[in-house]
C-alpha cells in the first residue's frame, strides 16, 4: 500500500530530540545510542542467507529500513516535511555507517534515497512532502532515469521527450542503467523540453509513476549475476503537471545536484563497506606475509576514499563544497573498490575464478560489480575531464 | 587552540621567517616568530601551518626535530629544549649507504642529539656533545637540503629512557603527520607549477592544457593529493597512530604522482637544472624515506592487518571534528 500524503511527525517517546545531537560531541553521542540500540535489537533485523536472490535482498532491505525509520534512527537529517525530526545530515551518514557495519542494508539499493531524496526536497518540496516519506521508510522504491542510449557520458545529448499537452505532460523516449526499476514504485526522469540542440538548457526532471499507462521495464543481466539494471520506455506516458521536479529547463542543475548527493553519505558508507571487506579477505584467505604489502596498499587506498570522504560529509554540513569537487570522491571511490577486489581476486587463489558455494558467488559477484565504479554515476574520464576543467580550472583554454 | 582567523596570520608570520634560504637562519626565524609556542598551543594547526610552508618553498628550519623532541619531552622531560634528531635512513637491514643517519642541517649547531638505532626506538638516547657537532654533509639525491651524515651516535654523555620504544611510538606518529604534511605541499607546488605551465605552453597551435591526455594527468595528481591531504588532516585530528602511517603512505604516492606526471607535463624544460622543479621532486625522494617509506609502512600496515592487530579500527570517524583552520 502506498503512503501518500502528508507525512506523519511524531518521536518514538525513547528517541531523543535531534538538539540532543548538536554541539561538538554531538554525533559522537548520536552513534553511541545508535550503536547501543543496534545491539540490543540485533535479533528484530534480519541478515543476508546464503542464495538470497535480488528480490530477497530488496525485501530484506526495506524491512530493515521500515524497522530503523520506525524506531526513529533513520528519520534523524532529514527534515519534518519527508516525516524526519531534523539535525544534521551528518546524522544520516551515521546512521548508513553503522547499519553498513552490521551488514543491514543492501547498498545500492539504499543508497538510492541520498541520491534522490535531498535534491526533491530542495527543489520540490511539494512533491517531497507528498511522496518521499514511503520511500525514505521503506515502504517503496525510486529509481533514476537519466542515462540513455545515445547518452551516456554525454548525457546532455539525452533525447527522450516531454510536451507540454497543457493539463500534462507527454513523455516518450528511452533511458538506460536504470537501477531497480522493477522494484521502483517511482522513477525520476530526466526529459528533453527544450530544443533537440538546446543540450544542458533544454532538459526537466519529472516524478513518473512506474505503473503509469506506457512505461515498459525490461531487465538488462548485469555480469555479476544480478539483473540490476534495466531498459526503461516511455511510449505515451502521460504525467501530471505538477510531477515537475524544479523548474522548466532546469534539470541539469536537478541532476547535477543529485550526483553531488550521491557523494556523501553513501561513500561514507562505501568506505566502511570496503573496510569490512578487506576484513572478510583477511578473515577467509590463507594469507601469508608475502601479501602483507598488497593488503597495506589496499587498506591505505580505502582509507583515502575515507578520509576525503569524511572531509567532504563535514563540507557538505557547512556547504562549503562545491559540485566539480565531489568528483574527486567518485575517482577515489572507483579506484579503491577496483584495488581492493584486484587485491581480493589475487589472493583468494582462484576461489573467484574457479570456486563454487555461497563465498564464491558473493566474491564473484563483488568483484563483477567493482568492474562498473568506473563507469556508473560518471564514467572516470568524465570525472577527470570535471576535475580539470573546473577545479584545476583548464576549461576554456585557447 | 589556533582558530582559522589566527591560522592565516601565523601563516603569514611563518612564510616570513622561512624566507631565508639558509636553514639555520630559517630556523632562528623561525622560533623567532613563535613557532615552539604555537606548537606548544595547538600542535596539529602549528604543525600544518609551517609543513606546508616548507614544502611549498623547499625550505627547511629543523622543524620536524621540535616535534619530535616534544613529543618525547612529554614522556621523558630530559628531552626539553633544543634537541637535534638524528634520523635513521633506511628501514631496512643489509643496504650499503656511506652513512646510515642524518641530521637536518637547521641544527647544525646543536648541542645536544637525540640518536636512535632504528625507526622502532631502538637504542633511543640524548647526546649532550662535549663541542660542536661536526658532521659531514650527506649529499646524495638533494644536496640543497643539506643534510649532515654520521653512522654512530657522536660521541659525549648519554641518557636512556625507560620504555623507549612507547615514548618513540607517539613521536614517531607525530613525526610522520608532519612529514606527510610538507610532502604533500611539496606535491602541490608541482602541481600548481605544471597546471601554470599546461595554459601557456602551445603546441600543435593550442595550449598543451587543452588536450585530453594532459588534463587527466593533472587530474589524477589532484585527487592523490586531495586524498593524501585529507589522511593527513585526519591523522592530525585524531592523534591515531595507524592513521598517521597511512597518511604518511599516502603522502609517498601524492608525491610520486605528481613527480611523474607534472615532469610528463614539462617535458624536457622540467628535465634542466634551469627548472625549479627539480628541487620538489628531490626533496620529495628524501622525505618518503624520512620516518619510515612508503613500501616499508605499507608492509608494517599489511602485517597488522593480517595478524588481526587492527580489528575494527576505522581511523577516522564522523565525531572527528573538521578544524577549518587544518584545512589548506
Amino acid at each position: 500500500v502506498l503512503k501518500v500524503g502528508g507525512p506523519s511527525l511524531e518521536r518514538p517517546a525513547d528517541r531523543r530530540a535531534p538538539e540532543a545531537y548538536e554541539g561538538p560531541d554531538g554525533i559522537g553521542r548520536f552513534r553511541g545510542d545508535l550503536v547501543a540500540w543496534l545491539d540490543d535489537h540485533a535479533s528484530e533485523l534480519q541478515l543476508g542467507r546464503d542464495g538470497d536472490s535480488l528480490s530477497d535482498e530488496v525485501a530484506r532491505t526495506r524491512r530493515n529500513q521500515r524497522r530503523l525509520w520506525n524506531a526513529g534512527w533513520l528519520r534523524y537529517g532529514w527534515p519534518p516535511a519527508v516525516g524526519g525530526f531534523g539535525g544534521s545530515p551528518i546524522l544520516r551518514a551515521a546512521v548508513a555507517e553503522e547499519a553498513t557495519a552490521r551488514e543491514l542494508f543492501f547498498l545500492t539499493l539504499f543508497a538510492v534515497t541520498e541520491v534522490l531524496v535531498p535534491t526533491t526536497i530542495s527543489v520540490a518540496p511539494k512533491l517531497a512532502e507528498g511522496y518521499a516519506q514511503a520511500f525514505l521508510d521503506g515502504s517503496e522504491g525510486w529509481c533514476q532515469g537519466f542515462s540513455e542510449p545515445d547518452a551516456g557520458s554525454d548525457l546532455a545529448a539525452l533525447r527522450c521527450r516531454a510536451v507540454d499537452k497543457g493539463d500534462h505532460w507527454l513523455v516518450n523516449g528511452q533511458k538506460i542503467w536504470t537501477s531497480y526499476a522493477q522494484f521502483a514504485s517511482r522513477i525520476i526522469v530526466l526529459v528533453r523540453t527544450g530544443s533537440p540542440e538546446s543540450r544542458h538548457r533544454g532538459i526537466s526532471a519529472l516524478l513518473v509513476d512506474t505503473d503509469s499507462s506506457g512505461v515498459t521495464i525490461r531487465l538488462l543481466g548485469g555480469i555479476n549475476g544480478h539483473d540490476e539494471f534495466s531498459e526503461t520506455f516511455f511510449d505515451d506516458v502521460s504525467v501530471p503537471k505538477d510531477r515537475l521536479v524544479g523548474e522548466v529547463n532546469g534539470g541539469w542543475g536537478v541532476a547535477m545536484s543529485m550526483l553531488r548527493s550521491e557523494r556523501g553519505a553513501i561513500f561514507w558508507m562505501l568506505s566502511t563497506w570496503l573496510l569490512g571487506e578487506l576484513h572478510h579477505l583477511l578473515a577467509r584467505a590463507e594469507l601469508g606475509p608475502s601479501d602483507d604489502e598488497r593488503i597495506g596498499h589496499a587498506f591505505a587506498s580505502i582509507m583515502a576514499l575515507r578520509s576525503r570522504s569524511w572531509t567532504t560529509q563535514h563540507r557538505m554540513s557547512l556547504d562549503t563544497i562545491s559540485i566539480p569537487e565531489t568528483s574527486i570522491d567518485k575517482i577515489l571511490m572507483a579506484t579503491s573498490e577496483q584495488e581492493f577486489f584486484d587485491i581480493a581476486r589475487e589472493t583468494l587463489g582462484g576461489l573467484i575464478e574457479f570456486g563454487e558455494g555461497e563465498a564464491a558467488r558473493r566474491w564473484r559477484s563483488a568483484y563483477m560489480y567493482s568492474r562498473a565504479a568506473s563507469i556508473y554515476g560518471g564514467a572516470a574520464e568524465i570525472q577527470r575531464n570535471i576535475v580539470a576543467d573546473q577545479v584545476l580550472g583548464l576549461r576554456g583554454l585557447t | 587552540v589556533i582558530d582559522a582567523e589566527l591560522a592565516v596570520d601565523l601563516d603569514r608570520t611563518f612564510a616570513a621567517a622561512l624566507e631565508y634560504d639558509d636553514p639555520a637562519r630559517a630556523r632562528t626565524e623561525l622560533l623567532a616568530a613563535g613557532w615552539l609556542d604555537s606548537l606548544d598551543e595547538d600542535e596539529p594547526v602549528a604543525t600544518a601551518i609551517v609543513f606546508r610552508i616548507q614544502g611549498a618553498t623547499c625550505r627547511d628550519a629543523a622543524a620536524l626535530d621540535d616535534v619530535i623532541t616534544r613529543r618525547v619531552a612529554d614522556r621523558w622531560p630530559e628531552a626539553a629544549g633544543d634537541l637535534a634528531v638524528a634520523y635513521p635512513l633506511t628501514a631496512r637491514a643489509g643496504e650499503e649507504l656511506p652513512m646510515t643517519h642524518a641530521v637536518l642541517p637547521g641544527h647544525r649547531q646543536a648541542r645536544r642529539v637525540l640518536w636512535m638505532d632504528d625507526l622502532g626506538g631502538e637504542g633511543l638516547e640524548i647526546v649532550e656533545l662535549e663541542g660542536e657537532l661536526t658532521l659531514p654533509a650527506l649529499g646524495g639525491v638533494d644536496p640543497d637540503l643539506g643534510l649532515l651524515g654520521l653512522s654512530a651516535p657522536p660521541s659525549g654523555r648519554s641518557s636512556h629512557p625507560q620504555d623507549a620504544a612507547s615514548l618513540w611510538n607517539a613521536a614517531l606518529a607525530a613525526g610522520r603527520v608532519a612529514v606527510a604534511h610538507q610532502m604533500v605541499a611539496g606535491a602541490r607546488a608541482m602541481l600548481s607549477m605544471a597546471v601554470d605551465y599546461a595554459q601557456v605552453r602551445k603546441q600543435f597551435g593550442t595550449p598543451i592544457g587543452t588536450f585530453q591526455a594532459v588534463k587527466h594527468r593533472l587530474a589524477e595528481t589532484l585527487v592523490v593529493i586531495s586524498a593524501a591531504d585529507a589522511a593527513v588532516v585526519a591523522a592530525a585530528t585524531t592523534g591515531n597512530v595507524t592513521a598517521a602511517a597511512t597518511a604518511k603512505v599516502l603522502a609517498g604516492r601524492a608525491a610520486a604522482t605528481a613527480a611523474r606526471n607534472c615532469l610528463q607535463v614539462f617535458g624536457g624544460v622540467g628535465f634542466t637544472t634551469a627548472h625549479t622543479f627539480h628541487r620538489y621532486l628531490r626533496r620529495n625522494l628524501v622525505l618518503d624515506r624520512l620516518l619510515g617509506d612508503g613500501r616499508t609502512l605499507e608492509i608494517e600496515l599489511g602485517t597488522q592487518l593480517r595478524t588481526g592487530a587492527l580489528t575494527g579500527d576505522r581511523l577516522v570517524n564522523l565525531e572527528d571534528p573538521l578544524r577549518i583552520a587544518l584545512l589548506a
